[in-house]
């Protein structure tokens, strides 16, 4: 056979798994998608998103060294913060792109909504305390002091990477999900969610194993350093943090995984791959004890 | 020579030496009726409006508040903010509220108003050689301008202040230099008089202030009309008022009351000088020695 029939009957069968529901073709995505189904994410779009800094602007004083030791801390906080943080995840793994892009909780949408009011009644969050209950819950360490350099350094580099971004406005691209950016559209919402977690581990096999591990585990550098973050484990983040509730896992996923494809999962998979990933090990809620965890797990 | 050229030598010498003793401080120790009236005519006030869209930002109304826990926090923030001593006795020691210097409520432009303050923070600040949040800002508001302690970064009063400042600040942009922000330019290359500035202290300023500089105090004898601007309840040596320029300015855009940059920078100045020089409490930085030996030789 020529080289040229090949290429040919490979983008007819790729035409012919991507035009098949997958309700009726459950394997559909053990295929490899074709390049027309990657969906761009765009970073920095003028007028379409906000658009942060870049880091060339930060200017060259003593606030731009907070600024950069804040991006520092945010992008490699186990070396930065090695204090306050109890596992292997830095800021920038969720807040993806140095805190950059819309739909994985962007910083600069973030700063100028905060102090809001809280999950209990009376209780509003300052942007500080929303940053210690990062560290304390996604991070399984313990939140840096409010007059703690770390603490200032983070608060400057949102502060700078949100310049000229209006205070207490809605922004597009804000928290984890946005229908503008994506083409996946809007999360339709489902009456009674039913999670497949073997099927969820089909998905992770093929879409996500790539780069975090077959075992979930991670990637390393050489020098322990990690490359790709853990999704479970005792390096992974703890049952305390937001993404360890599948819906708003699913919504993370879908918006913003495989790195540089978000979108492309559709709904189904995201929320059974979200279940699957929860249903591993992983650091317990600090706010929780043994007692509860354990009358919990026998219900 | 003859005793009329002594006489007329004599006369001469002498006529002299008055004009001498009247140009020292011409025109206001001699005859300040003469040089400046009282009341000014009324075309001469100055009409600085709080909202003017399109020239300064304007900050919300009170009553766009939701009534939810933020806008409970943002309530008594505004409450702190303009009853300092009655909200938070804790941590107020003197008479001055915050908008006794941040007046209309923080509103008031070219009188540091917060909204203007808020998008330019964490920033540097030479004061202390480092970078600050708002809340380390408002903590030093306490230490030196209300002669208090500090509260705690977490405590009520910050995250409530904080929440009203940034209210206020709402569509603001982040890192944006507002007009009217801080405080109105004045001259640097000014050479205060403390002669004149009494003068025009007992002309300008005593009428609201005392003539002791004792502030008026309202109907209920606890709270303020009108803050003392020097002795046991007035700011302390730590504070920017007490910096001769910084309190020039301050007094240039906004003193006398509703007359805001109708003084001359020369007397504004003078005014400043006078206010230092009179006794006030220590900066809480020096001990009482080392602060001492600033009032002896008067800087």
């Amino acid at each position: 056979m020529k080289p040229v029939h090949t290429g040919w009957l490979l983008l007819l069968g790729a035409t012919v798994a991507l035009a098949v529901p997958k309700a009726d073709a459950p394997d559909a995505y053990l295929n490899v998608p074709a390049a027309g189904n990657i969906v761009a994410v765009p970073v920095s779009t003028p007028g379409d998103v906000f658009l942060p800094p870049p880091i060339i602007d930060i200017p060259q004083d003593k606030a731009g060294d907070m600024i950069k030791l804040g991006r520092l801390i945010f992008t490699d906080t186990p070396r930065y913060a090695r204090r306050f943080t109890g596992n292997a995840l830095s800021c920038s793994n969720c807040h993806l792109s140095e805190g950059r892009k819309p739909g994985a909780a962007p910083l600069w949408a973030a700063w100028g909504m905060y102090p809001m009011p809280g999950n209990q009644p009376g209780e509003v969050w300052s942007f500080e305390a929303r940053i210690q209950g990062c560290f304390r819950y996604s991070q399984n360490g313990q939140g840096p002091q409010l007059d703690s350099p770390e603490m200032t350094a983070l608060v400057a580099y949102a502060q700078w990477l949100s310049t000229g971004a209006p205070a207490r406005t809605e922004l597009a691209g804000r928290g984890m999900f946005q229908q503008e950016t994506l083409a996946g559209g809007a999360p339709t919402p489902a009456s009674k969610p039913v999670y497949s977690v073997s099927h969820g581990q089909k998905v992770y096999q093929f879409q996500c194993a790539a780069c975090h591990g077959a075992d979930g585990l991670g990637v390393t550098r050489k020098d322990n350093s990690y490359q790709f973050p853990p999704l479970w484990g005792q390096a992974s983040y703890g049952g305390g943090s937001p993404l360890a509730q599948v819906p708003k896992l699913a919504l993370f996923v879908r918006a913003n995984m495989p790195l540089g494809r978000g979108g492309s999962l559709s709904e189904t998979d995201a929320n059974d791959v979200a279940a699957y990933i929860l249903s591993k090990p992983r650091p317990s809620d600090p706010r929780i004890g043994w007692r509860q965890r354990w009358r919990e797990a026998r219900k | 020579m003859k005793p009329r050229y002594f006489a007329a030598l004599g006369i001469l010498a002498s006529v002299s030496a008055v004009s001498v003793v009247l140009a020292r401080d011409w025109p206001y120790a001699q005859r300040p009726s003469a040089a400046m009236a009282l009341g000014d005519p009324s075309g001469k006030l100055v009409d600085d409006p709080l909202r003017r869209a399109g020239e300064r930002f304007i900050p919300p109304e009170l009553n766009e508040l939701p009534n939810n826990d933020w806008g409970k926090l943002v309530r008594l923030g505004r409450d702190i903010f303009i009853d300092t001593p009655t909200r938070a006795p804790k941590f107020a020691g003197n008479g001055l509220n915050c908008s006794s210097c941040h007046l209309g409520e923080g509103r008031k432009p070219d009188a540091a108003p917060t909204w203007a303050a808020w998008p330019m923070y964490p920033t540097y600040r030479g004061k202390n050689d480092d970078v600050n949040t708002f809340q380390m800002r408002i903590q030093d508001c306490f230490r030196f301008s209300m002669d208090g302690l500090m509260p705690p970064l977490q405590s009520t009063e910050i995250r409530a202040i904080t929440a009203y400042a940034q209210w206020l600040a709402r569509g603001s942009k982040s890192g944006q230099i507002l007009p009217g922000r801080g405080f109105t330019p004045i001259k640097r290359d000014i050479e205060p008089s403390a002669d004149r500035g009494r003068v025009v202290y007992q002309m300008k300023c005593a009428l609201c202030h005392g003539h002791d500089g004792e502030g008026v105090k309202a109907a209920d004898g606890k709270r303020y009309q009108f803050p003392p601007v020097w002795g046991d309840d007035a700011f302390n040596r730590g504070a920017g008022m007490y910096t001769v320029r910084t309190a020039a300015a301050w007094i240039k855009g906004n003193m006398p009351l509703g007359r805001g940059m109708s003084l001359p920078d020369q007397e504004a100045f003078d005014v400043a000088l006078y206010l230092r020089l009179n006794d006030r409490p220590i900066d809480p930085r020096k001990g009482l020695i080392s602060d001492w030996s600033r009032v002896m030789t008067g800087f």
